[in-house]
């Protein structure tokens, strides 16, 4: 009886004592390896600096990882742990309190996402995700913070009480319902898209000695898009071309941060190589506004100089080409 | 002294049924890996080994755990149904001793069968040229199957207090909810309401199995470990061991 | 030797064993009897602590070792005869070149013939035999015998009266339980008539001039 008692006190001494270690292991926040991750992308400011874009700061923004159970939020030098503002399993950029935030799953919980439902928003090429993407989607995400924040994006501006509500036909409703439910008029923007990899090829390739073949393809791609739009709903047509504007802009600075981590191969692979590829919902238009972007930084260098999203891609694209015309 | 352990796997080793399982699940696994069964992420095939361990390592954990409810669930029940338990009772052993021993059976051939699996895994990293992986594997292998070992002594546990099919059912969602936490975390994060409120639940109620295989891909890859989540596989293991010598049977 | 005073058990409210007294003596062969349903076989898992009392004590000395026979002998199927002893005498604590003496000598006592087939062919003669070869292990001075002739032919229940006699020779005391009188009233020294879990007969050999038979005929209310 004295030996079952022993063996009952120790097993729940060694019970205690792994609970304790279990919860002491858990209070330790966030790991090394996340902490890294935002410390590395604070010190590309420079680097995102040459962009462009004024008064694009990324410390600006508290950036919150969510690690499945917590929020540790990095701001001002400081970290701290806080409830989940929003469960996420994906990168955004919300509304806390007065202004707007980062949000983005820890680098485990994009892991453990991963390896079971097979990819996330924003990984339609390249091989997988890891502390590079990471770093690319905290810049992404951040930029978003920057349009919310700092601009009335195509006039319009959202405070984070309006984001707080809920709206009334979303941007993504409004693209699948006019765009990949309507056999035409996808078929028709699958043909736009790859008229704007064609070009996009001739960026990679360094080909524009013809600059004037460039234009060429520009013009024609414009000219489609013009008569495509023409046969879509109006706010079908907005919900386009915000969605382009916006993530086609966090895209452009999302690839470019990877491109300072992985090098031009890895970019390539990753962001280049599938610029023609057509995806349901809003996925499309992070690469067609890429390739506008990427456009304009050839076609028309200053661009950016007063930038305000005030207006579509398509919008400079066309101005530009007018001015040259 | 472990007489009851040992005749426990005896008859599992010449009962047929556990190599047909075994090769089943092998089977699966190699599936998996050769390509006919492919990850594909917006499809775009992902054939890198590095991105591919975790997601095979991850079947093979839920392939394991549904072998070590099936392999864990019947022993205990079929004692007491044969009535060899009296014999045993009446010769004063105790029933933690008991049902310790054959929970350990069950444990080693859940593990034993895992294993299998495992090696399946290694071997497919060594053909990608992934020596490393190998060094690690031993070490790695304990981790990988502290949540199987908890799994199946969890399953012991319940068939001593559930009639069978019940035990089954409760083990097997244990087992579910634990390995696909994150596709759960995920959901609870879309939906609201009621469902939220269930989901939550279940997450707060179920060890996450998940976080703790996933550490051996993390280990066998060279990449930091989260010790948090190991210990949490091992405490699930400790709560398997406790609640067999805590629960009991009235009758033998 | 064993002495149960006022035991009780309770199953889904309904009384199965009932202030039940009874004591064996040394050296004796003592009889449990009753119809079918009587509580023999629950006032034997008692006993032996297989299912809890709800009343009631069971007193025995500490020097006793207990041998058991189960009324439906089940044993792991994929063993063999051999296995089975080997197995269960190993539980018991004793010594493994111990059993490779004992275990060849409990199979011929037995009369189990053929100890290297795999239980799961064995048929009910042969495992009641293997049952009281298990019974056996470790040579106890107690041994609960439940329903130890049922399944046997006729010759077999005659060698198995036989093994009995001999254990009783040997100084064993042996708790009985079967419902086949004619060969209780040929081995037992005493014993008692259960109805519906309550005693009402104590019984000894020899002590009236009507069998057994008539006895038990007369306590459990008759032939219909």
């Amino acid at each position: 009886m004295q030996k079952q008692v022993k063996g009952m006190i120790m097993t729940g001494v060694f019970g205690a004592g792994l609970l304790a270690a279990w919860l002491w292991t858990g209070n330790q926040g966030i790991s090394k390896e996340n902490q890294k991750i935002y410390e590395e992308a604070v010190s590309m400011q420079e680097e995102v600096d040459t962009l462009g874009f004024e008064g694009f700061c990324l410390s600006d923004y508290p950036v919150a990882m969510y690690d499945g159970t917590s929020d540790y939020v990095f701001y001002e030098g400081k970290t701290w742990k806080r409830p989940p503002v929003m469960e996420t399993f994906v990168g955004t950029a919300y509304p806390v309190d007065d202004h707007f935030e980062v949000i983005v799953p820890t680098l485990e919980q994009f892991e453990s996402l991963m390896s079971l439902a097979g990819g996330v928003e924003g990984m339609a090429a390249g091989s997988g995700y890891g502390a590079s993407e990471q770093k690319g989607t905290i810049w992404h995400e951040a930029f978003h913070a920057y349009q919310l924040t700092k601009f009335a994006v195509l006039g319009e501006k959202v405070t984070p009480e309006d984001m707080q509500g809920e709206g009334e036909k979303s941007e993504e409703e409004w693209i699948v319902t006019e765009v990949d439910e309507k056999p035409d008029i996808q078929r028709k923007l699958k043909g736009e898209m790859q008229l704007l990899e064609k070009a996009a090829d001739m960026l990679k390739n360094q080909d524009i000695s013809s600059i004037d073949g460039l234009r060429e393809i520009v013009l024609e791609y414009s000219e489609r898009r013009r008569q495509r739009m023409k046969e879509m709903q109006k706010s079908a047509r907005e919900a386009e071309i915000r969605c382009e504007l916006t993530e086609g802009t966090a895209y452009y600075v999302e690839a470019f941060v990877y491109r300072m981590e992985s090098g031009e191969q890895a970019y390539e692979e990753r962001y280049l190589d599938s610029l023609g590829t057509y995806e349901g919902g809003r996925g499309k238009y992070y690469r067609t506004g890429l390739a506008k972007c990427l456009l304009l930084d050839v076609l028309c260098p200053d661009w950016k100089e007063h930038f305000d999203f005030s207006k579509g891609l398509d919008e400079l694209l066309e101005e530009y080409l007018e001015v040259k015309i | 002294m472990l007489g009851i352990m040992k005749n426990s796997l005896k008859e599992r080793l010449r009962r047929k049924d556990i190599y047909v399982v075994m090769a089943l699940g092998l089977l699966l696994v190699l599936l998996c890996m050769s390509g006919t069964v492919t990850l594909s992420i917006d499809g775009i095939p992902v054939t890198d080994i590095r991105l591919l361990l975790p997601f095979v390592l991850n079947v093979a954990s839920v392939i394991g755990g549904g072998m070590a409810v099936a392999m864990s669930l019947g022993t205990i029940p079929n004692e007491y149904e044969r009535k060899t338990s009296h014999l045993v009772w009446m010769r004063g052993i105790s029933q933690w001793n008991y049902h310790g021993q054959l929970a350990l059976a069950n444990v080693i051939s859940s593990v034993a069968a895992l294993l299998v699996l495992y090696v399946g895994v290694m071997v497919f990293a060594e053909i990608k040229g992934e020596t490393e992986v190998l060094l690690r594997s031993i070490a790695g292998f304990l981790i990988f199957a502290a949540g199987t070992a908890g799994v199946s002594l969890f399953t012991s546990a319940m068939s001593l207090l559930l009639p069978k099919l019940a035990a089954g059912a409760v083990s097997a969602a244990v087992m579910l909810a634990g390995t696909m936490q994150p596709v759960l975390r995920t959901l609870s994060g879309i939906v609201s309401g009621v469902s939220r409120g269930i989901l939550k639940g279940i997450l707060a109620l179920t060890p996450d199995l998940y976080a703790a295989e996933a550490q051996a891909g993390e280990f066998l890859l060279g990449k930091q470990v989260d010790v948090h989540s190991i210990i949490g596989g091992f405490l699930f293991l400790y709560v398997g061991a406790v609640l067999i010598i805590i629960i009991r049977r009235k009758e033998a | 030797m064993l002495k149960c005073s006022h035991l009780k058990k309770i199953y889904q409210k309904k009384c199965v064993v009932d202030d039940l007294s009874f004591s064996v003596k040394q050296g004796e062969v003592f009889a449990l009897l009753g119809s079918n349903g009587a509580g023999k076989t629950t006032t034997i898992k008692m006993l032996l602590g297989l299912v809890p009392k709800d009343g009631g004590t069971v007193t025995r000395a500490k020097e006793v070792q207990v041998g058991y026979s189960p009324e439906t002998p089940y044993f792991h199927p994929f063993l063999t005869g051999y296995e089975v002893l080997s197995f269960y005498g190993g539980l018991q604590g004793i010594p493994k070149e111990e059993l490779r003496r004992e275990i060849p000598e409990l199979i011929k006592r037995a009369g189990l013939e053929d100890s290297s087939t795999k239980v799961k062919y064995y048929s009910k003669g042969m495992l009641q035999r293997l049952a009281l070869a298990q019974a056996l292990l470790g040579n106890p001075n107690l041994l609960i015998l439940d329903e130890p002739t049922a399944g046997l032919d006729a010759m077999g229940r005659l060698e198995m009266m036989h093994t009995i006699q001999a254990l009783k020779k040997e100084g064993k005391t042996i708790l009985i339980n079967s419902h086949i009188l004619n060969d209780i009233e040929r081995v037992c020294d005493r014993g008692i008539i259960i109805k519906k879990g309550r005693l009402v007969y104590e019984w000894e050999n020899g002590e009236s001039d009507k069998s057994l038979e008539e006895i038990f005929v007369e306590q459990i209310g008759g032939m219909e």
